[in-house]
């Protein structure tokens, strides 16, 4: 039994996320970030001070089982990565590839909370909980005098990729292989981009958030190094009761030339190849929510979400849960179908054979757990890891039958360029 | 009523088991995976078999139990895709690449009438998810009738057999593409499975 006592307070503080993203560096924290211009009521989540770290779903459901609350702050903080995926599955049917260096499960409780609305530029709120147990306890007495440094300028440089052109090819045409003979309808194809930055964490935090604003972002430090996400696809969230999953198929770049804007957007909700993927992944995810719910209904199909840089293509599918526990709904639902493939065991077989190595975080989810049962979380696309200035960038895409390999291949570049350009990447 | 909805590892067989609950409310569905070998033990009133990966021959046991139960025991069979496939191959048909594979689209189907298809118009658009199939002129048909096709390239989108309560559809009526897939699957039940 391990029962935590709140306290809540409102603070009025003058903040950006700049201050927030400190706060995490400085107390080992992890900020949930919102950023796109037009949404007010975007929240901001931060915890820090890591206290508990829960090692498996049933822990997270005992935990919230015996704290549970009305509000839904605060909340557990953490990820699943996308390596998690052979817990979750019958022994032997994945192969147990994981990133050494980022843990596979973690969630944590933290000590402190600080919610931020991004409507509200001058108030905070400040939840404290106090453990029946032993733990390094972080004062907040001068927590908010901290000053976050001066942006420096820093360069960052390509060094590797994971697969190579040839085999990312190689690869797209051995998927395509695999359609034709019947064993899957799409499978999403990734590599891994590494490279040095001089940049620090925060910095590179704070560049990539200005260069895509987006509606689930990451920035987590986790034992010196920092998982970065600039994602905008929220995998699912939950709402007293009821689950919605929201996956993005299909992209295309934005021009500033608005004829060619336009000409963009319409050869995107045109394309038979991203309607017939989106349609492939709206099916597999309405699986796996009728594993846990009730109701599955499509809500919207295909839905247009614009960016700053590209438009995607994405749809709503919602249900009511009759399973609520973390256990089953990760059981049900992870990995999610868009960065997998369908159907979904024999995609992460193939992917396993054509990756070669496991993605780590990389298209797990990041996000968090309510006290009160409500959740959200994203899927770490756009996302980067950070380890002492070593960086490493995931790119990838959805192969289907009509996929040609170099125009594969070239995506992956151009999603890759988009983020290394804002962290100061000088030529191609 | 009791179904044995025989999973081939895939992605929609949950939309499979919402859409036979929806027909019938009071009918009982149980999951099990195409290696689970207590199939053998499980008492059902009729089987439906999930789309999935592979081919015809990769479903596991599903030939055993054919062999063992499904015809003398003459229990009802209604196969979706993979499942239509192994119906076609366990009756001596050849599946093949088709020309025109499609996955996540919807194609116009004709259909001639047979009861299953009760109260659905001709043409009827339904989603599809497959690279292989039975090619339109196929010499022996043997003990199976095929009545429904694809309208532009004949392909065979729909299979019963003319004797066993078996039936297959290529297609995939779980699908939220395909509007007729309550229709039809409660017309199978209806027929084969409660004998209306």
């Amino acid at each position: 039994m391990l029962k935590v006592n709140r306290q809540i307070s409102q603070i009025s503080l003058s903040w950006n996320t700049e201050l927030l993203f400190a706060l995490a560096e400085r107390h080992e924290g992890v900020c949930l970030f919102t950023s796109v211009a037009d949404k007010d009521q975007g929240k901001n989540i931060l915890g820090i001070n890591p206290v508990l770290n829960l090692k498996s779903a049933e822990e997270i459901d005992i935990f919230i089982r015996e704290n549970k609350n009305e509000s839904d702050f605060p909340a557990i903080l953490g990820y699943v990565s996308y390596d998690y995926k052979h817990n979750l599955e019958e022994n032997g049917l994945f192969s147990n590839l994981s990133d050494s260096d980022f843990p596979d499960f973690l969630f944590t409780v933290f000590e402190h909370y600080i919610i931020a609305e991004n409507s509200d530029r001058n108030n905070i709120t400040l939840i404290t909980l106090s453990f029946p147990l032993e733990h390094d306890k972080l004062s907040t007495e001068n927590l908010f005098n901290l000053i976050p440094p001066d942006t420096k300028e820093g360069l960052t440089e390509v060094l590797d990729s994971s697969l190579s052109k040839k085999d990312f090819m190689t690869g797209v045409d051995k998927i395509r292989n695999y359609i034709l003979q019947g064993d899957l309808y799409q499978a999403n194809l990734t590599r891994k981009i590494s490279g040095k930055t001089q940049l620090s964490p925060v910095d590179t935090a704070y560049r990539l958030k200005n260069s895509n604003p987006i509606e689930f972002g990451v920035f987590a430090k986790i034992d010196g190094k920092y998982i970065i996400s600039t994602s905008p696809e929220r995998f699912f969230k939950i709402r007293k009761g009821y689950l919605t999953a929201s996956p993005i198929k299909g992209t295309i770049q934005r021009s500033d030339d608005p004829d060619r804007d336009k000409k963009n957007l319409e050869s995107l909700m045109n394309s038979k190849k991203d309607i017939a993927e989106l349609a492939m992944i709206v099916d597999l995810l309405r699986n796996d929510m009728n594993k846990i719910c009730s109701n599955v209904k499509v809500e919207g199909f295909p839905l247009l979400m614009e960016l700053k840089n590209v438009y995607h293509l994405y749809s709503d599918i919602s249900g009511k849960l009759k399973k609520k526990g973390f256990k089953d709904i990760i059981k049900a639902l992870f990995p999610g179908g868009s960065i997998t493939g369908c159907p979904k065991i024999r995609a992460c077989q193939i992917i396993e054979e054509l990756e070669k190595e496991g993605r780590g975080p990389y298209t797990g989810n990041f996000g968090y757990i309510g006290f009160n049962g409500d959740m959200d979380f994203n899927i770490m696309i756009r996302t980067l890891l950070y380890d002492n200035g070593n960086i490493s960038v995931g790119t990838g895409g959805g192969i289907t039958l009509l996929s040609d390999p170099e125009e594969e291949y070239y995506e992956t570049v151009v999603k890759a360029m988009n983020i290394m350009r804002s962290l100061g990447m000088e030529g191609e | 009523m009791r179904l044995l909805l025989f999973d081939n590892y895939d992605s929609f067989t949950y939309n499979l088991r919402s859409l036979l609950l929806k027909s019938d409310p009071d009918i009982s569905v149980i999951v099990k995976r195409n290696r689970d070998i207590s199939v053998f033990e499980e008492c059902f009133d009729a089987l439906i078999i999930s789309p999935g990966p592979m081919t015809w021959t990769e479903t596991g046991i599903l030939k055993d139990l054919f062999d063992k139960r499904i015809v003398q025991d003459k229990i009802p069979v209604l196969g979706i895709c993979l499942g239509f496939q192994f119906i076609a191959g366990y009756f001596g048909q050849t599946i093949e690449r088709i020309e025109n594979p499609v996955h996540g689209n919807t194609n116009a189907m004709l259909h001639k009438g047979d009861p299953l298809f009760r109260l659905i118009p001709s043409p009827f658009k339904a989603a599809r998810y497959n690279s292989l199939g039975l090619k339109p002129v196929s010499a022996n048909k043997g003990c199976l009738e095929y009545i429904a096709f694809e309208t532009v390239t004949k392909n065979i989108m729909a299979l019963k057999h003319r004797t066993l309560p078996v039936a297959g559809f290529l297609f995939h009526p779980e699908s939220f593409m395909t509007g007729c897939g309550q229709t039809l699957v409660k017309n199978f039940m209806d027929i084969y499975v409660k004998g209306k």
